[in-house]
């Protein structure tokens, strides 16, 4: 037991050895009050661990008595040394905090300062003093707007009032303001004011913080005025801009009158243009007819020739009596009489067509040049188209050229022949009414639709097949029947066939 | 005679260790720190030491020369690691 005691003691003297040496070395490294009262604390343990060795080892009497009073000593001790150690740490650090917090607050740029809540100036950082000239502490205690930075201007200081007012409200205030240097000069300040509350959202501190803005200040001056003189130029090439583009304007204005009226000669131009063409195309069919006319005059002049051999030899033949008695030679000489006569009547009709005289005043008898025109189509009418002719009785003459009037009533004819497909008929009426001849030619044909009646007498308008008609045969006929004084009119239905009314003045009543 | 002396000695350690723990309370986590134990252990030898005293027991002896012994340990740990 007490072999026990003694070895536990020894032990922990050890320790304790080991640990005063560890704290009296650190001890002569950084000497540290906390680290002495350790350093005794510790031996004063140790010490009560050899006495209490020697108290098991030997009867002493006294031993106990002394290691009850080293025993008293050393827990306060012990304690004492670790309130200083922790205590001591907290308020080295919390020192190192102040003075890196210390350097901040006077080595920034910024004028920084600290107001209580009265708005007394209790701190300004190094940056605010050196450029007033404070000393340290001589500023402490006095009114902020009180302070020399505000000494130049009463109405500086009365802003700087309010703002604190405001800011003591809890308002974080910013402003311009101008403060004084030391050398008298006056600098631009960008100011600001924040509050700082406790817990309890009592106002402790105004924090006031500047910077100072002059060169900022200066060079926005400068770029203000820059600004304003690059806003007169602009405004300036602006007028001149819109004086050039109210020239232009006009000058656009007159040129599209111009315009315009060049547009219109232009399409006067292309009518013109149209008409000149349609009159080319006019002249053309015109000269195509005359040559026409001079080819049929030259062939009937040649073919009547011949045919007054044959109708001298059969007037001859017939007078000397030689088909007397025979019926087969009076048969063959019937026969010469017809053709010849036939022959007469085509050479008479083409006499007619191809008339060119000039005149205008001829007598032109109707009937006559109706059935002159059908002599001429009857080639193509015979076995198949059946004509109906109900001439009036009455005579029926008008005024004008007789060429002219045949081609109309040729051309019409042509065309209630060429509409018909197949077996067909064409009905011929004539009749007066109110001192004009009225001539009805009706045809059985394929007819024309509403729309295109109005088109037929347009130049070139044809509703015949590609390559069948010219479009002009009626543009022509229209424009002869109105040189006559006459008009011409349509009707006419689908499937069931054309009628085309030629209304001519009589005679005697000469057309203008 | 002897026995009061100790009952004071171990209030008086105790109340300035209570003391301490108050000042010191907010300020570091105390609980996990060597020292605190050494201290408490310390405390506990004084307790054994006035039982002793009061009982003398030969096994509360013991308990009290261990307990210092511990206490011893837990001191030195504190200090290599520089907790104080």
């Amino acid at each position: 037991m007490e072999n026990y005691i003694v070895t536990v003691n020894i032990l922990s003297a050890l320790i304790l050895s080991l640990s005063a040496v560890i704290v009296f070395v650190r001890l002569y490294r950084n000497r540290v009050q906390y680290k002495i009262l350790f350093g005794v604390a510790l031996l004063i343990l140790l010490a009560g661990s050899i006495i209490n060795i020697y108290q098991h080892t030997t009867v002493q009497e006294n031993a106990e008595e002394f290691e009850q009073i080293l025993s008293i000593l050393f827990l306060p001790i012990l304690i004492f040394a670790i309130y200083e150690s922790i205590i001591g740490e907290q308020l080295r650090n919390r020192i190192k905090s102040e003075q890196k917090f210390k350097g901040i607050f006077d080595q920034t740029f910024s004028f920084v300062g600290l107001l209580d809540g009265e708005g007394r100036l209790l701190e300004a950082n190094s940056t605010a003093c050196e450029f007033i000239g404070y000393r340290k502490d001589e500023y402490k205690g006095l009114l902020f707007p009180e302070t020399r930075w505000w000494k130049h201007s009463a109405e500086e200081r009365e802003k700087l009032t309010v703002a604190i007012e405001k800011a003591r409200l809890g308002k974080t205030v910013r402003f311009e303001t101008t403060n004084i240097d030391k050398d008298g000069n006056i600098r631009y300040i960008d100011l600001s004011l924040k509050p700082i509350h406790d817990s309890h959202d009592n106002l402790i501190y105004l924090i006031g913080e500047g910077r100072d803005i002059t060169e900022v200040k200066s060079t926005r001056l400068e770029l203000e005025k820059h600004k304003k003189n690059l806003e007169d130029i602009v405004d300036k090439r602006t007028t001149e801009l819109k004086t050039a583009n109210a020239e232009l304007q006009i000058i656009n204005d007159a040129l599209q009158e111009k315009n315009t009226i060049i547009n219109e000669q232009n399409s006067k131009l292309i009518s013109a243009l149209n008409d000149l063409k349609e009159t080319q195309a006019q002249l053309f069919q015109a000269e195509k007819m005359a040559s026409l006319g001079v080819l049929t005059a030259g062939v009937a002049h040649e073919i009547n020739n011949p045919l007054n051999y044959i109708i001298g030899a059969y007037e001859g033949l017939k007078l000397q009596g030689i088909h007397a008695g025979d019926e087969d030679v009076e048969t063959l000489l019937n026969a010469i009489k017809t053709g010849a006569d036939r022959v007469t009547g085509i050479v008479k009709s083409l006499n007619q067509f191809s008339r060119n005289t000039p005149s205008d005043n001829e007598e032109c008898n109707i009937h006559e040049i109706l059935n002159d025109s059908l002599v001429m189509l009857q080639s193509q009418l015979k076995n198949r188209i059946q004509v109906h002719k109900n001439y009036s009785n009455e005579t029926f003459i008008t005024f004008g050229n007789v060429g002219n009037i045949h081609q109309v009533f040729l051309n019409i004819l042509s065309n209630a022949e060429q509409a018909i497909e197949g077996a067909g008929e064409i009905a011929i009426k004539t009749s007066k009414k109110d001192n004009h001849l009225i001539i009805a030619i009706s045809d059985t044909g394929k007819g024309i639709e509403k729309d295109e009646l109005t088109k037929i007498t347009d130049p070139f308008y044809t509703t015949k097949d590609p390559g069948k008609g010219t479009g002009l045969g009626l543009s022509i006929a229209f424009g002869i029947i109105k040189d006559h004084g006459g008009s011409l009119e349509f009707e006419s239905e689908v499937n069931k066939g054309t009628t085309v009314t030629v209304i001519l003045p009589q005679k005697g009543i000469k057309h203008e | 005679m002897q026995n009061v002396s100790e009952i004071l000695d171990f209030s008086i350690s105790t109340l300035l260790f209570l003391y301490l723990l108050t000042l010191i309370g907010k300020s570091t986590n105390y609980q996990r720190s060597y020292w605190f134990w050494g201290v408490v252990f310390v405390l506990f030898s004084k307790v054994n030491s006035v039982l002793e005293g009061l009982i003398f027991s030969t096994e509360i002896n013991i308990v009290e020369h261990t307990f210092f012994f511990i206490a011893c340990v837990f001191l030195f740990i504190s200090i290599v690691k520089r907790e104080l």
